[in-house]
């Protein structure tokens, strides 16, 4: 979803060069193809055009436009930042930039583009509240990073306003900006109207990856055998819940009593499995434990989350 | 044949009392301590510019920083915090908490911060010395002290009894906070102690991260105080782990990866003090002085009765609970009275002086320490002696507590 679609019915470009009726044309029909969802005759055009008229700053941006809706986001990426370097001083392209950057999860390039959009034009309030979003996303980013949450889940889907048209066009690449020439707005919109740009697919999840949950396993394992209680309460996540109702500092002591008290441990793990499960993950092993004159062997059962970038316990129980 | 390098109690005390440097400290001329910056880690330093951009006012510069240092330190979870927060305020909107996450949940990282930034406020001034040490044995290069308050570890250097700060980072403790007692308690002890060994975090549990410098709690003041408990290190953190919270160890102190590797320039194992303290203070060079002068004096009088076979002078010195780890007062007071009976003279010489103002105590006590060279008309020895002395209701100092080692 975008917040605000505007598509120009016409927009009427003030150029030095002599071709104001082909370029106008050429412009023109694109966006035509593009309200129809053709997008590829829309490029063809515009490519066509730019061939005879490689500095068309319209067509340059239309073309990012349609090439944003092919999906061919690096393409259209390359398409705004070359506006962006060649007519520095309009917002649109940066505006458009932006976007895409957002789409690409790039927030801070995304936000660089904004601001230096809000240099040039302080009260573009597109760019005003896209930077708004892009700082919400880039702080969300960085409470769940100071959480050490799962990085890969950007959780934020991002709802930018591309822009369609540009108010105003150099008359020359070289020229001071030349004063905004008001473009005609349409009257109405197409009720049918397409997207500016298609909705951002949702990235893909990647896949679950068991080695960090099967060392932290091993590690706890290791503890404990090493009577290491420091290390071996460090397994446990903070809302640790021990069975059988037993308070945590109750569990503290009998571990502490039950893990220090042999002279040694052993304790052998085997068909570890580990399972992904909503919000964290569960291993389920064969322990061996065997201390001085006891020894027993278990399928054990460690319910995981993450918990300040490592994986910890919340539950364990036998089955 | 005497070491002539081997000073006498006496010569230390009056050129102190003077206002001289001792003659070990003679050859060493003042340090130009303004060359001497301590060393500190990029990331604290980066820290440090941000929170100054932020208090001039200064927020793109302060975000352009905090950025940097994130990508350079990308598990430093209290700069992404500061992150998220400064990137919140620009929004000017409020709920920007991803969903399902406790505000609660960011205190840590914020009392984090919080000590950092009141740790560097507090930094002692050139020459400003820790109240915990009134006089350091050229021995011991180096003496680390840990305020476990602000969550800081300090390396002092000390070239001849003369300490200058030469680096301090940021160090997190126990979860509830100070003064072991006992075992499980989760509080990191305060005293005195020596780092025992080194420990490579490659041989060690991933907790550890990049290695440990264990040390000697319970010490013999602790024994003696009946606390309980072991494994107090000096370590690193996780993989994926800047530092921890303050206050969220079992009782070690722990600090980044890269701070705990420095600290192994400045470590020897065996000689290196490690003072935990809660009550840290930094007096002044002439305030230290005195204090150190004070006890050099009343030092010299307990060595002087000794050393005059003047019995009952030097008995004087010892506190009606006094004990040693094998006799009572009475035993220890019929002992000497015993063994003086036979000395035609007595020397006492006391080289490698340690004065503690030991920390963490209900009443004043002071640790001294030092290698006692006895000599007698029948008896000699050379021991490691610990005096702790206590201050008695009418403001004298009495030893409570003598070890020999």
């Amino acid at each position: 979803m975008f917040r605000s679609i505007v598509f120009p019915a016409a927009v009427a470009l003030a150029l030095g060069t002599g071709s104001l009726a082909v370029h106008a044309n050429a412009v023109a029909d694109a966006q035509k193809m593009m309200q129809r969802g053709d997008y590829a005759a829309a490029l063809s055009a515009l490519d066509a055009q730019l061939r005879s008229n490689p500095q068309d700053a319209e067509a340059r941006f239309v073309r990012g436009l349609a090439l944003t809706q092919l999906d061919r986001v690096p393409d259209a990426i390359r398409a705004f930042a070359d506006l962006t370097r060649d007519y520095p001083q309009l917002p649109e392209p940066y505006n458009n930039l932006a976007v895409l950057y957002a789409q690409e999860g790039d927030y801070e390039k995304a936000r660089d583009a904004l601001e230096a959009a809000l240099a040039t034009h302080p009260s573009y309030a597109t760019a005003h509240e896209n930077l708004g979003d892009i700082y919400a996303a880039l702080a969300g980013a960085a409470y769940n990073r100071a959480l050490m949450l799962d990085q890969g889940n950007r959780g934020v889907q991002q709802k930018l306003s591309l822009i369609s048209q540009m108010d105003g066009a150099p008359a020359t690449a070289a020229a001071a900006p030349a004063a905004p020439v008001a473009a005609p707005q349409p009257a109405a919109q197409p009720a049918t109207q397409p997207p500016a740009a298609a909705a951002v697919p949702p990235p893909a999840a990647a896949p679950f990856d068991t080695a960090p949950i099967q060392s932290a396993v091993n590690t706890w394992a290791q503890a404990w055998q090493n009577q290491d209680l420091p290390a071996y309460f460090f397994a446990y996540a903070r809302n640790f819940t021990p069975e059988g109702g037993l308070s945590r500092s109750a569990w503290e002591t009998q571990r502490r009593d039950r893990i220090s008290r042999p002279e040694t441990i052993t304790l052998r793990i085997s068909n570890l499995q580990v399972q992904s499960v909503p919000g964290g993950a569960i291993a389920t092993f064969t322990q061996d434990y065997s201390a001085d004159t006891y020894s027993d062997s278990v399928t054990k059962v460690l319910e995981m989350v993450r918990e300040d970038g490592n994986w910890k316990i919340t539950r364990e129980f036998t089955r | 044949m005497p070491d002539p390098m081997i000073l006498r109690l006496a010569a230390w005390a009056l050129l102190a009392v003077v206002g001289l440097t001792p003659p070990g400290a003679a050859a060493a001329a003042p340090l130009d301590v303004a060359l001497l910056a301590p060393q500190r880690t990029d990331a604290e330093l980066a820290l440090n510019r941000v929170v100054d951009a932020l208090r001039q006012g200064k927020r793109a510069t302060a975000v352009r920083e905090l950025e940097a240092l994130i990508r350079r330190e990308p598990d430093f979870r209290a700069a992404h915090w500061l992150h998220a927060q400064l990137l919140s305020a620009r929004t000017g909107r409020q709920g920007i908490l991803p969903a399902g996450v406790d505000p609660l949940a960011f205190e840590e990282l914020r009392a984090e911060l919080h000590l950092r930034a009141e740790a560097e406020a507090a930094l002692p001034a050139d020459g400003d010395v820790p109240n915990v040490v009134m006089a350091l044995a050229p021995r011991h290069a180096h003496l680390i002290v840990v305020d476990l308050n602000l969550a800081r570890l300090y390396v002092l250097k000390n070239d001849d009894g003369r300490l200058s700060l030469v680096r301090h980072h940021y160090a997190a403790i126990g979860r509830n906070g100070s003064r072991k007692v006992s075992e499980g308690d989760l509080r990191t002890p305060v005293g005195v102690y020596h780092v025992t060994q080194w420990r490579d975090g490659r041989s060690l549990p991933d907790l550890y991260g990049s290695g440990a410098f264990p040390v000697d709690y319970p010490n013999a003041w602790d024994q003696f105080k009946q606390r309980t408990g072991y494994g107090i290190w000096l370590h690193g953190v996780p993989s994926g782990t800047y530092t921890r919270a303050p206050k969220s160890s079992e009782g070690c102190v722990t600090m980044a990866n890269d701070d705990l590797t420095a600290l192994r320039a400045y470590i020897e194992v065996g000689q290196t003090p490690v003072v935990f303290t809660d009550e840290l203070k930094w007096l002044s060079s002439a305030e230290a002085q005195a204090q150190r002068a004070d006890w050099l004096l009343r030092l010299e009088d307990w060595r002087e009765a000794w050393a005059s076979v003047d019995t009952e002078r030097y008995l004087d010195h010892y506190h009606p609970e006094f004990s040693s780890p094998d006799m009572t007062r009475a035993q220890f007071v019929a002992h000497k009275r015993r063994v003086n009976e036979g000395k035609t003279f007595i020397d006492v010489e006391i080289t490698d002086l340690n004065l503690w103002r030991y920390p963490g105590v209900d009443q004043p006590m002071v640790l001294v320490e030092f290698t006692q060279r006895y000599t007698s008309n029948n008896y000699a020895s050379v021991s490691q002696k610990q005096q702790y002395w206590r201050q008695m209701a009418d403001g004298q100092w009495k030893i409570f507590r003598e070890v020999g080692r």
